[in-house]
């Protein structure tokens, strides 16, 4: 019998595994020195870049870029105010026991960063079933704003675009290396890069803008992921379908959350799937999280979104949301029920 | 081509720095400030439509608003009343326990561009500073709620009905955000709904002006 990893490596190769993979059921996850990227506290407090970061408690319970407190505000001033964070400076032996031993989804319901309770690894006899995969916070763009407000940057994409395009190669360099002490110092199967690039209806900036300041760059880092011998899997909320092609063409291994508004995820997934693993595709705005949601219209919305992209394989089901809590039971429920059996249909091979 | 129509292409071009110069060469060429105003109205209701119809996107329509700013403080001092609006003051505000604000913010900059005095509350805004902002500010036109996640979809809904419901008349209420559609609008009893920032100015002069 497959591991739940072997299982979750298949639809990552883009092929059909024996049963869909699941986020909440089949990983491991952890980020490699959580404080690089965001402050992990739950009051307020600094990344390693000097950003600054409020706890927002629950039910958001993540750290938000504190408001009108910035690094720099004009683009110009990158080189000087920017310290990019030494990473020889830490002891990545000590820092990768503590990551491994710490609670992820603690991190993730406010309590910060403290040690499993009952002080198993990742790497424990009994998780190697799991698939291992890091976060990585705030991608080149996301680091741009937490630095410089959001507006700012996005005028500064506008009105300095060479500019920009060098804050852009300097952050690859620096991400590149990052990936390195992380295939060094860690035993993981999947680095997930978090960097937004979609709203709902539209991306922030125009694809053609972002092919031009952004692609490049994150070439490179999709390819010292995999020199360091991990899958790389794009984090972007909101609307990307005209990058889709350029995600694949660069490398990127997996796509998600690839939420709803992405109306033709299902005619992308035909055209790509054998090139690019969807991971998510949940319509979570609409059914998992009003007022109104049921567990039975968030069911319904499982069986929705993995008969449209689950086919053929290539698919991990990955819900997003304001809080897991609120919706993972009949998520999980219709994942067990629908999902684990969802390949012994000839017709979804 | 003439001074407005310069003054027009480089605002919607988004060159911040070269407008202020070209309207005070308009005003200088003996153009009216009310001309020239207008004209900037114009733009940037062009720019709200580009925007609408995905021909421009988020920084290039911060841009045009910026060169807009740039450009009405050149003509404040001439202005009668030293204010732009022609259409009353719109207050505006991310509903309580949401602190999105970029959807909100490009909203507010078309809505000031379109000719209303904006009043920014910022982010988490309750009912009750809603209605505080609508009692001390004069000719109240409109109330702006935005809201961009499904939790606090309900918090919209309670802050327009509280609004509603407060016995302050003599303005329209317009929601709007991601999750928002038409119909949960219409739930909420807002008066009117836009999906997007360009379509929101429109929307928005049409409620104040029906
Ligand atoms: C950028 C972003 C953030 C930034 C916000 C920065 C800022 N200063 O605003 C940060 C990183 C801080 C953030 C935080 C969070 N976010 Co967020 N975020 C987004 C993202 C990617 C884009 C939103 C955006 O800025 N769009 C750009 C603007 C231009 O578009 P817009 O806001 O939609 O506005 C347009 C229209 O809606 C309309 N409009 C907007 N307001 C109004 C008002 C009126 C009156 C009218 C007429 C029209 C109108 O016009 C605007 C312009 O065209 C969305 C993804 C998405 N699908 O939307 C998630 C999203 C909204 N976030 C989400 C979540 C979960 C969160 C967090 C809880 C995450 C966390 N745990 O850290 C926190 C919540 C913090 C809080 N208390 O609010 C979820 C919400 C899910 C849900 N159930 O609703 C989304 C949908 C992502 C997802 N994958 O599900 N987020």
């Amino acid at each position: 019998m497959m591991t739940k990893r072997e299982n979750a490596l298949k639809a990552y190769r883009h092929e059909t595994p024996d049963y869909i993979p699941c986020f909440l059921t089949d990983f491991s996850m952890i980020q490699c020195c959580p404080d690089l990227e965001r402050y992990t506290g739950i009051t307020r407090g600094k990344d390693y870049w000097g950003c600054d970061w409020t706890f927002e408690p629950a039910p958001i319970n993540a750290p938000m870029p504190t408001p009108g407190v910035h690094l720099f505000e004009d683009i110009s001033e990158w080189r000087d105010k920017l310290k990019f964070p030494d990473l020889e400076g830490i002891d990545w032996v000590k820092q990768a026991d503590i990551d491994v031993h710490s609670d992820f989804f603690g991190l993730l319901t406010g309590k910060g960063i403290t040690p499993n309770e009952d002080g198993s690894s990742i790497y424990d006899e009994d998780k190697k079933d799991l698939l291992r995969l890091a976060m990585i916070l705030n991608g080149p763009f996301e680091r741009l704003h937490a630095c410089m407000g959001f507006q700012n940057a996005l005028m500064a994409i506008a009105a300095e675009p060479e500019e920009c395009r060098e804050y852009f190669k300097a952050m690859a360099d620096w991400k590149i290396e990052y990936l390195k002490k992380i295939g060094k110092y860690y035993d993981l199967d999947v680095i997930m890069f978090h960097d937004d690039y979609g709203t709902n209806d539209r991306m922030f900036m125009s694809p053609d803008t972002w092919r031009k300041l952004i692609k490049p760059e994150l070439a490179r880092i999709v390819k010292a992921c995999h020199e360091a011998g991990m899958i790389y899997e794009h984090h972007s909320c909101g609307f990307v379908e005209p990058i889709i092609p350029d995600l694949v063409e660069i490398g990127v291994d997996a796509l998600d959350p690839i939420q709803a508004c992405n109306i033709n995820a299902g005619k992308l997934k035909k055209k790509y799937g054998n090139k690019l693993t969807f991971v998510g595709g949940f319509n979570n705005q609409d059914a998992f999280e009003r007022s109104d949601s049921t567990p039975e219209g968030i069911k319904a919305e499982y069986r929705r979104a993995v008969d449209l992209l689950a086919q053929g394989g290539s698919y991990i089901a990955f819900p997003m949301g304001v809080a897991f809590a609120s919706f993972a039971e009949p998520f999980i429920e219709e994942h067990f029920k629908y999902g684990m059996s969802f390949y012994q249909n000839p017709a979804n091979k | 081509m003439s001074k407005i129509e310069e003054v027009k292409a480089m605002l919607e071009a988004g060159k911040a720095k070269l407008v202020p110069g070209l309207v005070q060469e308009a005003l200088n060429d003996g153009k009216g400030v009310q001309d020239i105003l207008q004209a900037m109205i114009a733009s940037m209701g062009a720019v709200g439509d580009k925007f609408s119809a995905g021909e421009v996107y988020v920084p290039e329509m911060l841009m045009a608003a910026k060169a807009m700013s740039k450009g009405v403080e050149v003509l404040k001092p001439l202005l009668v009343d030293g204010s732009a609006s022609t259409l009353g003051t719109c207050i505006i505000g991310t509903v309580e326990g949401d602190l999105h604000d970029i959807g909100k913010n490009l909203v507010a900059m078309m809505i000031e561009s379109a000719g209303f005095k904006v009043v920014d509350l910022g982010v988490d805004v309750s009912a009750a500073k809603f209605i505080e902002a609508i009692k001390a500010n004069n000719d109240v036109t409109l109330v702006a709620l935005s809201g961009l996640l499904t939790t606090t979809m309900v918090a919209m809904k309670d802050s327009v009905q509280t609004i509603k419901a407060s016995g302050l008349t003599g303005f329209k209420v317009i929601v709007g955000g991601a999750p928002i559609s038409s119909e949960f609008a219409a739930t909420t009893g807002a008066d009117g709904f836009a999906p997007d920032a360009g379509s929101a100015a429109v929307k928005a002069k049409e409620l104040v002006m029906a």
